[in-house]
Order: C-alpha cells, then structure tokens, then sequence
C-alpha cells in the first residue's frame, strides 16, 4: 500500500496504519461483493496517479481528533455497468444512469458505514457523512491537503470488473494518534504473499 | 550322751529363739495397727466442733445471708433503676433519630422534585438542540445545491473555453486572410493577432479556472462532509444523553 505521512496532523503510529488499512480493505472487498461478483482480488497501489478512473465517490467519517476520506474510484462504462446491472438483477441495456451512481453510492455507504461502526469500538463519537460524487480532476487537490496517511488499492474481478479504492487519514489530536484495540485479522492482497496485519 | 544334751539343748535355744522372733515381729505389728488408729482418731476429734462454736457458726451464717438476700436486694433496685434510665435515653435517641430521618426524607422529596424540574429544564434544552441539530440537513442541501452549482460552472466554462478555441482559430485564419491581402490586408493582421493574444489569454485563464472549480469541488466536499460527520456525531451523542435522561429517575426513599 502507499503510504505518506503529511504535514499539519498529528502523527499517525504504524500500528494505527496498519490496523486502519486492515479494517477498510476487509470490508472493501464485502463491501464489493455481489451473488454474481463473490470474489475481488486486491492489488495495492504505489501511488495515487496509477488510479485510472473518470471519477469518485467519497465519504467521511469523523470524530474530535480525526478524520478518514473514504474513496471509491470508477469509470461509467460497459464493465462496471454490467457490474452493477448484475447487483440490481436487471438487464445493462435497462440501467438507468441514476440507478447506476445510486448504487456505488450505497456501495459506498456500506463500506464507509462498517468501517465506521468497527472503528467506532475503539473510537467512541464517530460520524458518517453522505456520499458526493466528484470527477477525477479533483483527486490532485485532496492529495494536496494536510493528510497524515493514505493509501490506494486497485480492486478487480476476474471477469475484468475494476475498481480503485483510497483511504485518507488526518488526525488532530494533542498526542499521537493510537488505534491498538481494533482486532488483527488477514487479507489477502496480490503481492505474492499473505500480507499479516 | 553328752552330744545328745548339747544337740537337744542346741535345738530348744533355736526353738525358744523361733518364739521370741515370732513374739517381737507380732507386737511391732500391733504397734504400727494402734498408731494408725490413733492418728485416725485424733484426726476425728479434730474435726469436731463443740456445740457452743456451732450455735455461733449457725447464727454467724443466718445474718451472713440476710446481708447478702439485702445487698441483693439493693442491686436489683439499682439494675432496675438503670433499665428505667436506659429504656428513657434510648426512647429519646429513637425519637431524635426518627425526627432526623423525617427532616431528610423531606429533604429528599424536595431535592428530587428540585431534581425533576432540572431535569424536565434540560430535557427540553436538548430537545431544543436535537432541532436546531436538524439544520445539519438544511446544510445538506445547501452544500448538494453547490456541488450542484460547481458542476454547472464546470460546464459553463468548458463551453467559455469551446468559444475561446474558435476564436483562436478564426484569429488564425483572419491572421492568413490578411496576410492574403498584401498591404491591404496588414492593419487587419494586427487586429488578428491581437484577437489571437487576447483568445489565448482567455484560454489560460480558463484552464486555470477549470483548475479552481476542481479543487473547489473538493474543497466544498470535504468540509461540508466534516461538517455532516459531525454534525452526526454530535447529534448521536446527544440523542444518547437523551435516552440517558429518560431513564434517569429520582425515586423517593423506601
């Protein structure tokens, strides 16, 4: 994953990193997961200017001492409709556009929904935000915000269905940020290896 | 014969000699029976008491036991005394405590009536809060109306920058009409490349406005998005310290 410490927010502990990348990668991927599309392989990203998508939906879940930016990176085209025509048990043909964004919205809901309640056992006071949806062009400017941490995965389907994902992490906090309750588990990610978290 | 008289003088002195032991062993014997009897008797004869020292010893013990029957007497006059005086100081420590426990549960009652018209107060305080919290929705809209208006101007100046493209390339082709015409045509070149100067200028500056709607739109996002978070945040927590005062009660003492 990639990973950036940035100016203006308090420090982030690798640990912390850790445990945030683990909790969103694993409900990434159930977040994703439809009766048609069950399994999605994970490709961690060096950077963010390997994301190749038209534009994205992004949510916030914040509390006193920290914000996270949960991003969900797609291009309307024939695979990702088929993707969610195949969600809604309808025909491509029949996808409304609408129907198309209402439906990565929820997605994104849902991911950002059970990032927050898992966070939430550890980080009392957290809030959700609704979803925007916002082009591409904008990513460049949130990168260039203050962000203590985040990182990019690619996320794909073996029938070519492509999604990227972000997490940005700011913390604002007077001591460093510490996140050492939220429980370890293990999510494969393609780099050859089971990566432990 | 003579052996014959000394062997039967021999054994008469042995047989006398036999009596006299026999005779000697029975009256240390009867001596040791007559001591002990007289020591038992002696003993007997002390322990008797002579009827005069018994007569005295009678009424000796008679006003030992009036005295001790009186002094008896007087220390069941004293414990019943005592009893009176302890059953009244204790009624009276009762009564003091049962008008102390009257005072506080009095006291109780009106600092939980007290405690009730807080709570009432502060139950519609934050009722008052949860509604001014739904303005968080009213931001909601606002901020969709704006992502709204951003996408608008986003189209608006792809439009402005079509419009300065074509103007660049009429620029362009005026430039070459102009310089077509010779002589003629040399004060309409320098309008066209003018045109052109003033069409490319516009051209950057729309490209740098496209810029600033895009980092606008993230911008507007991200802190309206903390803005919503929040705002949910507080209002959780807020809805939790009104459940928190429902149940909260102030039950009178049993």
């Amino acid at each position: 994953m990639s990973t950036q410490q940035g100016h203006g927010s308090a420090l982030i502990p690798d640990a912390a990193k850790v445990s945030l990348e683990n909790l969103f990668l694993r409900h990434l991927q159930e977040s994703l997961k439809t009766p048609a599309h069950g399994e999605w392989e994970l490709q961690s990203l060096d950077s963010v200017a390997q994301i190749k998508a038209r534009e994205f939906i992004i949510l916030t879940v914040s509390s006193y001492d920290l914000r996270t930016f949960v991003l969900l990176h797609f291009s309307q085209n024939a695979d990702s409709t088929r993707y969610v025509a195949s969600a809604l048990d309808t025909a491509p043909t029949h996808l409304s556009e609408a129907a198309f964004y209402d439906y990565l919205g929820e997605v994104g809901n849902k991911l950002c929904g059970a990032f927050k309640r898992e966070l939430g056992q550890v980080l009392p006071h957290l809030g959700m935000s609704t979803p925007n949806r916002l082009p591409h062009e904008s990513l460049i400017h949130l990168q260039n915000l203050s962000c203590g941490y985040d990182t990019h995965v690619k996320v794909s389907t073996p029938d070519d269905i492509t999604v990227y994902a972000s997490l940005y992490v700011s913390a604002y906090g007077k001591q460093d940020f510490r996140l050492d309750d939220i429980p370890l588990e293990d999510t494969q990610v393609e780099t050859g290896e089971l990566e432990m978290f | 014969m003579v052996f014959f008289f000394t062997l039967a003088g021999g054994m008469l002195s042995g047989v006398i000699l036999g009596i006299v032991l026999v005779h000697r062993t029975h009256v240390r014997r009867l001596q040791t029976n007559w001591q002990t009897e007289r020591g038992q008797l002696q003993e007997t004869i002390a322990h008797r008491v002579p009827a005069t020292e018994l007569d005295q010893l009678r009424a000796d013990h008679h006003h030992l036991t009036q005295s001790l029957v009186s002094a008896h007497d007087s220390q069941m006059q004293q414990a019943t005394a005592i009893q009176n005086d302890l059953k009244h100081d204790f009624d009276a420590v009762r009564y003091d405590y049962e008008q102390r426990i009257l005072g506080l549960e009095n006291l109780i009652a009106n600092t939980n009536s007290d405690l009730e018209k807080h709570k009432a107060a502060l139950k519609k305080d934050v009722d008052d809060l949860l509604t001014v919290l739904s303005t968080f929705q009213r931001w909601n809209d606002e901020m969709s109306k704006l992502i709204q208006h951003n996408r608008d101007m986003q189209i608006q100046n792809s439009e402005f920058a079509g419009i300065v493209k074509q103007v660049i390339i009429l620029a362009l082709n005026a430039a070459i009409e102009a310089a077509r015409a010779g002589e003629a045509g040399r004060g309409f070149a320098v309008v066209a490349d003018d045109v052109k100067l003033l069409a490319t200028r516009s051209q950057g500056f729309s490209t740098g406005y496209k810029e600033s709607l895009h980092k606008n739109d993230i911008i507007t996002a991200i802190t309206f998005q903390d803005i919503q978070a929040s705002g949910n945040m507080i209002l959780t927590s807020v809805r939790a310290l009104n459940a928190k005062l429902d149940n909260l009660t102030f039950s009178a003492p049993a």
